[in-house]
């Protein structure tokens, strides 16, 4: 694979298991009491969607026509993220400070992302993200207590499938594979790209989740901490890392970075392939402020929100085998 | 107001000066004709007039006949070695019977190594301003530029800033020359080349650009080559100018090009295919292209067993990360996230800061800029006065603040860390932009928490993603999954040249390089 090739791999990692890390767990939880009938069931959706792009790579044909639609669709969700992430933000840990600058900082931070070279800087990010996170869980989940990822179904059988299909949704951002191959100095990489990226959202999505699931509302009393944990206790280590679950804010912080400046990449980037007078780092800016706009008000979204939570699924599920048709 | 104004700001006694004659652009001195003249006396005038010899001491012009012809020798006097020219030059000339020529003058006359004719003043004159002697000859159209070339010069020794305990102890000097033959001397290779190039308009300093032929990619050369060329500024001196006339990108803190005062490692990175660049009077030589990961290595990184680079690898890093992000995180933990610190040391905290009247945000800072403005004055006092510096400072700073109430001792403790974390910084340049950052990081620290830190971080990898090196791009050494360019393999392992430069030649040695395990 060429370096092109990794960063794009390291995009749409970052794209699908960011989302999953910072919102899907929690929201699933919520929903059905447990994870581990749901687990399965994205996984295995997952799966079938990647399989699918997998199999149709370099055969898509994107219409002309949709391009706009989805870079419209793109910055919809990112505005409802960064209204979502700063409100979360806000009222966890820094209740005393404006809301707007929160605001503010997130899509600083997402311009100045998108603008540089926001391959590379998930390439970087992506390995450090991740292993920090796995890392910060075996310091802090519970011993023992999987209640939370495998009891038996929860809150039934109907409410995981009737609920949880919808919050499939947020696998919106699966879209983006399709125009990764913009991205890569070889053509011919796309199938490998969507595999790596299926074989390592796989790996990351199941120890993410595992471990949010299992952490999540765990008031973490002492004898419930990993034997790793506990080591560290005994020998002493372990007294300064006190709360260590706070550190977590900063993996928190650039994963919500990264996602959001990706979204913007990518939103710009589709729009700028409809009309060719247009170049990507034009629209970066306008776009940012329109998100920005759009996430600051954004409980007028909250009705399109629970639309879009329960439509957005179509677009990746359905777009694979539109785009073979319109190909024909 | 205006006649006021006139009259307290005109300085009458310097009312003859023009301020058109001294702008930029603008030669003070006659045109240089191009062409050297036939005439014995055009050529003296010219370069009387040029050289304002009535003026400048150290312009010696000596007039004598050689054969039936009137010659000139014109030198700088502080610049050569005057025996040479007295011995080898001079009496040579003198004693001929017979009429000079062209001819006489190149192949029998002047007995020097290196002896150049040239039809063009421009040459003449850049020699000369280098140390070569001028000799003009009448009826010959051409001048003869002899390399007498004799500057006080220091000699070669132990570097200042990469010393090492386990290496060669040999540093650049100011002559180019002289580095170069370093070089040479480590590379030892006939594919090593050493071009000459001259910058300024003025100035014309040479700088010399060596690569290994067979190596080195040639898009690169001639990436560095046009920089080069393409630079249109009266003077250079510096290789810490010209660095800042090649760089990608201006706006950023972090440096783009490798600075080294070490031959062997300048040879190291001749050998993995990158363009070194040596400057007439900098003891310093230019790399490119290069990754981040290069700021943080040693050139004894190599020199010593991979397991104790790789445990000083990872230990100057731990250092570099504390230099700029140590008290950024103290900031934020103790304003934001104090739920992190273990109760009993978040109480000794807050017992130590209990009499300091500032917030912790302005005690930090004036506590790191006192520790900048130390460490400047220290590099700037005779040696002598370094170490009374150092006591005063750790007096005043230290106990005497603490004493005062003016400082948190838990301050000092972060501030040493600080700066024992950035004096391990292999790399001056970067150690400076670190300073700087330090200064950005603590105030998003104070400012959003563990947020404020995060988004730093981001913005600065961001900026550093998108940031190049002549074209490479700085991050390189985390593309793929590879841990080469950040860690040292056994030195047998090593196979592969680095692919940052994009060598024409991969290959560093054969797969199995120890061919004695094999029998």
């Amino acid at each position: 694979m060429t370096l092109k090739s990794k960063e794009a791999v390291a995009v749409a990692i970052n794209l699908i298991c960011a989302k999953t890390f910072l919102m899907v767990p929690v929201y699933f939880k919520r929903l059905t009491e447990s994870g581990s009938l749901i687990t399965v069931l994205y996984v295995f959706t997952l799966a079938a969607v990647f399989l699918l792009i997998y199999l149709l790579s370099g055969k898509i044909k994107i219409p002309k026509f949709l391009y706009p639609i989805i870079a419209i669709l793109m910055v919809l969700v990112c505005s409802i993220n960064l209204f979502e992430y700063s409100t979360t933000v806000s009222a966890l840990f820094f209740r005393t400070t404006p809301l707007f600058i929160i605001f503010l900082f997130f899509t600083l931070a997402m311009i100045i992302g998108a603008y540089s070279n926001i391959g590379k800087l998930n390439l970087f990010f992506v390995p450090v993200i991740y292993i920090t996170v796995f890392l910060m869980l075996l310091f802090t989940f519970s011993d023992g207590n999987y209640y939370y990822l495998f009891p038996v179904l929860g809150k039934g059988f109907d409410a995981v499938f009737s609920d949880g299909f919808f919050m499939l949704s947020s696998l919106f951002e699966v879209i983006i594979l399709f125009f990764i191959p913009d991205m890569l100095e070889d053509k011919k990489d796309v199938k490998k790209v969507t595999a790596y990226t299926l074989i390592f959202s796989f790996i990351i999505y199941l120890i993410i989740t595992a471990g949010c699931l299992i952490t999540v509302h765990t008031d973490l009393p002492e004898n419930c901490f990993s034997p790793l944990f506990l080591i560290l206790r005994q020998i002493k280590i372990g007294t300064y890392f006190q709360h260590p679950d706070t550190a977590f804010l900063i993996i928190y912080f650039l994963s919500a970075f990264l996602y959001l400046s990706g979204i913007l990449y990518f939103a710009s980037h589709i729009l700028s392939k409809t009309w060719r007078k247009l170049s990507k780092k034009m629209l970066i800016i306008p776009f940012g402020l329109l998100i920005l706009i759009l996430g600051v008000n954004g409980e007028n979204l909250m009705p399109a929100t629970s639309y879009l939570n329960k439509a957005l699924w179509i677009v990746p599920f359905i777009f694979p085998i539109f785009a073979r048709r319109s190909f024909k | 107001m205006k006649k006021l104004f006139e009259k307290l700001f005109t300085d009458k006694e310097n009312k003859s000066f023009n301020l058109e004659s001294s702008l930029p652009g603008k030669v003070a001195y006659p045109d240089i004709p191009k062409y050297i003249f036939p005439s014995y006396q055009d050529n003296l005038d010219t370069v009387k007039a040029v050289f304002n010899a009535d003026l400048s001491s150290d312009i010696k012009i000596r007039e004598f006949i050689c054969g039936n012809k009137k010659a000139f020798i014109v030198f700088i006097e502080s610049m050569i070695d005057s025996n040479r020219i007295n011995t080898h030059i001079l009496a040579p000339m003198m004693l001929v019977p017979a009429d000079a020529t062209e001819d006489m003058v190149e192949k029998s006359l002047v007995v020097v190594n290196q002896l150049m004719a040239s039809d063009l003043f421009d040459d003449a004159f850049y020699s000369l301003s280098l140390g070569d002697c001028i000799i003009f000859v009448d009826g010959v159209k051409k001048a003869f530029i002899c390399d007498v070339k004799s500057w006080e010069r220091r000699s070669v020794q132990p570097p200042v800033s990469e010393a090492v305990i386990y290496g060669p102890h040999e540093g650049f000097t100011e002559n180019f020359k002289t580095n170069g033959a370093l070089i040479r001397k480590n590379v030892r290779s006939p594919d090593l080349i050493s071009e000459m190039l001259k910058v300024g308009k003025v100035s014309k300093t040479p700088i010399s650009l060596m690569y290994m032929k067979n190596i080195a990619n040639e898009g690169l050369v001639k990436e560095v080559k046009r920089r080069i060329e393409m630079l249109e500024t009266d003077y250079i001196f510096q290789l810490g100018q010209l660095e800042q006339f090649l760089e990608d990108k201006t706006f950023t803190l972090t440096p783009q090009f490798l600075t080294t005062e070490r031959p062997d490692r300048a040879a190291e990175c001749l050998i993995e295919g990158k363009v070194v660049i040596l400057m007439h009077g900098s003891p310093f030589a230019l790399v490119c292209p290069v990754t981040i990961s290069e700021f943080f290595t040693t050139v004894e990184d190599k020199y010593v067993r991979f397991p104790f680079s790789n445990f000083m690898k990872v230990i100057r890093l731990i250092a570099i990360l504390s230099s700029f992000l140590l008290p950024g995180l103290y900031i934020a933990l103790i304003n934001f996230h104090i739920e992190m610190i273990p109760s009993n040391l978040l109480f000794a905290i807050e017992a130590s800061r209990e009499a300091v009247p500032f917030p912790s945000l302005i005690e930090l800072l004036l506590m790191e800029l006192a520790f900048d403005i130390i460490r400047e004055a220290s590099l700037r006092v005779p040696s002598s006065i370094g170490s009374t510096l150092g006591i005063i400072g750790a007096l005043i700073i230290g106990q005497a603040a603490v004493e005062a109430s003016l400082v948190s001792p838990i301050s000092i403790i972060i501030v040493a860390i600080t700066g024992i974390g950035s004096f391990a910084t292999p790399n001056y340049e970067l150690n400076m932009s670190f300073r700087v950052l330090r200064y950005i990081y603590i105030i998003f620290g104070a400012l959003w928490g563990f947020g404020g830190i995060a988004f730093c971080m981001f913005v600065h990898l961001a900026i550093l993603s998108s940031s190049k090196s002549m074209g490479a791009p700085l991050f390189s050494s985390f593309s793929g999954f590879s841990m080469r360019h950040l860690f040292d393999y056994p030195i047998w392992k090593d196979e592969e040249r680095h692919t940052t430069a994009n060598p024409k030649q991969t290959k560093l040695q054969a797969k199995i390089s120890r061919r004695w395990v094999k029998k």
